[in-house]
């Protein structure tokens, strides 16, 4: 059985003319990017849009890709802008629509569910009131779990700003909880602070 | 940013990565998948954008540069080796360009013969009505001066005049806003 193509030789075949491999890179990544995208706050039934002109958008660049970086770095770059960029464009707030209808439909498991979606709607609201440079560090870092120098490098950005921003970013995320929804602070979190 | 206004962030502020791991657990668990690979393929076909160009690395503009330098040098002395060769070998082209170049310079320099005359023709001229104008000057001089003293006095006379006038206005003028008592009423007015 023969391996996968790695991302380099499926970024070597689209450019040589071969644009069927773009497809393989679709699938690969497209889940990546939507929840990417979703964490970054765009209304879940806009993802689809926004991950299909981020591949648009690789598909044009791809020569510019730099192969010394993962391409996972080069796609979060561009689905950050790409939400931005959408944040912008429609400045409204589509996650209200997001939030169950009843919590009492269902059993346990679904009601836990049920109160799973709309945490994460509170959430993705609260951090809607961040502003845009101080969210996009604090998304990557702390949900999509990715490490310092990938930041900095995914913004473009030294890591000593994206330290500073991360601090910023957390002390008003606090506040903000602390203001406006305190029911989602982990247990204890005003008590102590590490 | 809505609902919150600018505050000065102190380190106290900052309650660390573990806590914001721990508010932000339950978007680590949301994830979506879509297909959208027959979507962008179908836009491709549709459009067929060309892939961008390659930028070129920071240092190939200098190279361009010098490169049409060096060639246009390299030309400039081809040119000049192949007409010196022309001249030296007696071509007939070659004469007939030399001489229409010496007759262009010789009627050029007649040209400027002619401007360099005109030139010196009208500036001898303004020299002249300059040194008269100057002559003039100096022989109304002291009639000049005098009526400029004459004018200074006037003026002089005028200002006084004018300060004696203010003065005497200044004092028989009412004082504004000062209540008066009615002589007559014997009230206030």
């Amino acid at each position: 059985m023969a391996s996968e193509p790695t991302d380099l030789e499926l970024v070597q075949e689209v450019l040589a003319g071969r644009v069927e491999a773009f497809a393989i890179l679709i699938r690969r990544y497209q889940r990546l990017v939507a929840t990417a995208a979703l964490r970054m706050g765009v209304p879940r039934q806009e993802v689809e849009d926004v991950a299909s002109e981020v591949f648009y958008k690789v598909f044009r660049s791809l020569r510019r890709y730099e192969p010394s970086h993962a391409l996972s770095t080069w796609l979060y770059r561009i689905t950050v802008n790409a939400a931005l960029d959408h944040k912008r464009a429609r400045r409204h707030d589509a996650r209200s629509e997001e939030i169950p209808a009843s919590l009492a439909d269902g059993g346990p498991s679904q009601l836990d569910a049920a109160a799973g979606r709309q945490r994460a709607s509170l959430l993705h609201e609260a951090l809607q009131r961040l502003p845009d440079h101080y969210r996009s560090p604090l998304v990557l870092s702390h949900v999509e779990g990715l490490p310092l120098d990938q930041v900095a490098r995914i913004l473009d950005l030294p890591e000593g700003t994206v330290k500073s921003r991360l601090f910023r970013a957390r002390a008003m995320l606090k506040t903000i909880i602390r203001r406006h929804y305190p029911g989602l602070a982990p247990e204890g979190a005003f008590e102590t602070s590490s | 940013m809505k609902n919150l206004p600018m505050f000065p962030v102190t380190p106290g502020d900052d309650p660390g990565a573990r806590w914001a791991d721990a508010l932000l657990s339950d978007l680590r668990r949301e994830t979506l998948d879509i297909d959208v690979t027959r979507q962008v393929m179908l836009r491709l076909e549709a459009h067929r954008p060309a892939p961008a160009p390659i930028p070129l690395p920071g240092h190939w503009p200098g190279v361009a540069w010098a490169a049409s330098i060096g060639l246009g040098c390299a030309c400039l002395v081809l040119l000049m080796a192949t007409l010196g060769a022309m001249v030296l070998g007696g071509d007939e082209g070659a004469r007939a360009a030399w001489a229409l170049v010496t007759s262009a310079g010789q009627v050029t320099w007649g040209l400027l013969g002619r401007f360099g005359q005109a030139a010196a023709a009208f500036l001898s001229a303004s020299l002249a009505l300059l040194r008269g104008a100057y002559s003039l000057l100096d022989t109304l001089a002291p009639v000049v001066r005098g009526a400029g003293a004459l004018a200074a006095m006037t003026g002089a006379l005028s200002i006084a005049c004018s300060v004696y006038v203010f003065d005497r206005a200044r004092r028989g003028a009412p004082i504004a806003g000062q209540r008066s008592i009615d002589p007559i009423r014997g009230g206030f007015s």
